[in-house]
């Protein structure tokens, strides 16, 4: 009896692990979504409202979620507080605080990281071809994302619950 | 005067800030404007005259031992004044200048880009000037009995050489005729007179102002005749055919106008003539001409009072 219950913590374990796997590989997916989202309303803000670059971010950040919302919040916040940091250092600060909650890949993260270095130094239209660029790019790594993402999600859900009934069967 | 202070120094690099903070001391309640131009250098403008600042922090009439702007500074001023947002900033730019938070005008000199044959933006630029704002709460007092009549505004001119306080006049006439319960419209131009940061006036202009900025008067005067319902139009700095123009259509049409004009004598202004045409009749029927003062910033506005007469 002991071992049965055993082996069903043991499968649900495993199973729950990949499950949380999986989330984090979704949640990927509605972070680019909601990045994506984040640059159009930027350039809304920055194309026909002209708003200076810490009132554009704290307006994006109104209509993101989170932990994009943390992202426009905290640069909107440096720029606003702290003398002579520029558009990008204060959006590559907002990174990095919350780059724990983040789960973009490695070659997303560069791609927000090179459209951030460029912001808020040239005239209107160099900052809509810098997003512009930022969109193209994040779209593309959306669309791989997404037939990446349903594959991974299927793969580690059925690998995680093999696994916790292949370690069930060696131990007993 | 602190909030002043810090908006001042809030647009200065770190270097720039220390210094000034320990140059200006007694200074700040005079001073006028701050010029700032690549390998020169940086000299503050005062009701007493001009005065450079010494890399020591102290500050002195003559130029020796002043700290030397240089065009890593002037860059860094620029950012500032940009927010960190040259885009933001473009029509502004344009006409050389950006009005800053506290309504203190920053004029920018550097390489004009050409479009079409007009300037389209500035680059390498290698002078700023910036100059500071005042609110002088009842200076307009002495002049308002002068321009009043049946209790109905006169239609007024002000007039004077650049500096000598138009702004500032206007900025008080705007606060006490708004007061007294007249319903005032602002046509800000250049965002001197409400210095709006946000939507909030950052100047006293009184409790029934409505205020419009940024906008060409052509746009703006039209707008808040239609809009507004308006007892009288304050504006600043009739400079153009289309200024003249849109304050013309405001006298036929029952509302008083107060505005100003860049000129030294009444005969300068008679001899215009884009401003000629606005005399006399039902146009502007007082003028008020204002001196330069040399004395600190607490006093009165001088000037006089003309009746205009052909």
């Amino acid at each position: 009896m002991f071992r049965i219950i055993c082996g069903c913590i043991i499968v649900l374990g495993f199973t729950y692990i990949g499950r949380l796997y999986a989330e984090r590989e979704k949640s990927r997916l509605a972070q680019l979504d909601a990045f994506c989202d984040g640059l159009n309303m930027l350039e809304f803000n920055i194309r026909y409202m002209n708003f200076p670059m810490a009132e554009a971010f704290k307006r994006v950040a109104e209509g993101c979620s989170q932990p994009i919302k943390a992202v426009f919040e905290e640069a909107s916040r440096i720029m606003s507080e702290e003398y002579e940091v520029s558009s990008g250092e204060a959006f590559c600060r907002g990174i990095d605080k919350n780059k724990n909650k983040m789960t973009l890949s490695y070659d997303e993260m560069e791609i927000v990281k090179s459209f951030a270095l460029s912001l808020g130094k040239g005239d209107r239209k160099a900052e809509i071809v810098n997003i512009e660029s930022a969109k193209v790019r994040l779209s593309a790594s959306c669309q791989d994302a997404k037939e990446e993402v349903n594959k991974k999600v299927k793969m580690t859900k059925s690998i995680s619950t093999l696994a916790g009934i292949l370690i069930v069967i060696v131990l007993i | 005067m602190e909030n002043r202070n810090r908006e001042i120094l809030g647009i200065m690099p770190e270097n720039l800030r220390c210094l000034m903070k320990k140059a200006l001391g007694e200074l700040w309640g005079g001073l006028e404007e701050i010029r700032l131009r690549v390998n020169k250098p940086l000299i503050v403008g005062t009701a007493g005259g001009n005065f450079a600042i010494l890399k020591d922090g102290n500050i002195s009439p003559a130029l020796g031992g002043a700290y030397i702007v240089s065009e890593s500074d002037i860059k860094r001023v620029f950012c500032s004044i940009c927010e960190n947002s040259v885009y933001a900033h473009e029509a502004e730019i344009r006409q050389g200048y950006i009005t800053v938070r506290g309504g203190h005008r920053v004029g920018f000199s550097g390489k004009a880009v050409i479009r079409d044959g007009k300037i389209d933006t500035l680059k390498e630029i290698n002078g700023i000037n910036i100059r500071i704002a005042k609110e002088k709460i009842g200076c307009g007092s002495e002049y308002l009995k002068d321009i009043t009549y049946n209790g109905r505004i006169i239609n007024t001119l002000v007039i004077s050489s650049p500096g000598c306080g138009k702004t500032t006049l206007l900025r008080d006439l705007t606060r006490l005729i708004s007061n007294s319960g007249i319903k005032v419209s602002v046509v800000d131009e250049r965002g001197e007179i409400g210095a709006c940061y946000g939507s909030v006036p950052q100047n006293d202009i009184g409790f029934q102002t409505d205020i419009i900025e940024d906008a060409p008067k052509k746009e703006a005067i039209p707008l808040m005749l239609r809009s507004m319902s308006p007892q009288l139009i304050i504006c600043d700095e009739i400079a153009s055919e289309s200024d003249m123009l849109s304050i013309k259509k405001c006298f036929g049409s029952g509302v008083g106008v107060i505005a100003s004009a860049h000129a030294g004598s009444v005969e300068e202004v008679k001899s215009n003539p884009l401003i000629r045409c606005l005399l006399g009749g039902n146009g502007f029927n007082k003028i008020i001409l204002l001196k330069r003062n040399n004395e600190s910033i607490s006093k009165r506005i001088s000037g006089e009072v003309f009746e205009v007469k052909f």
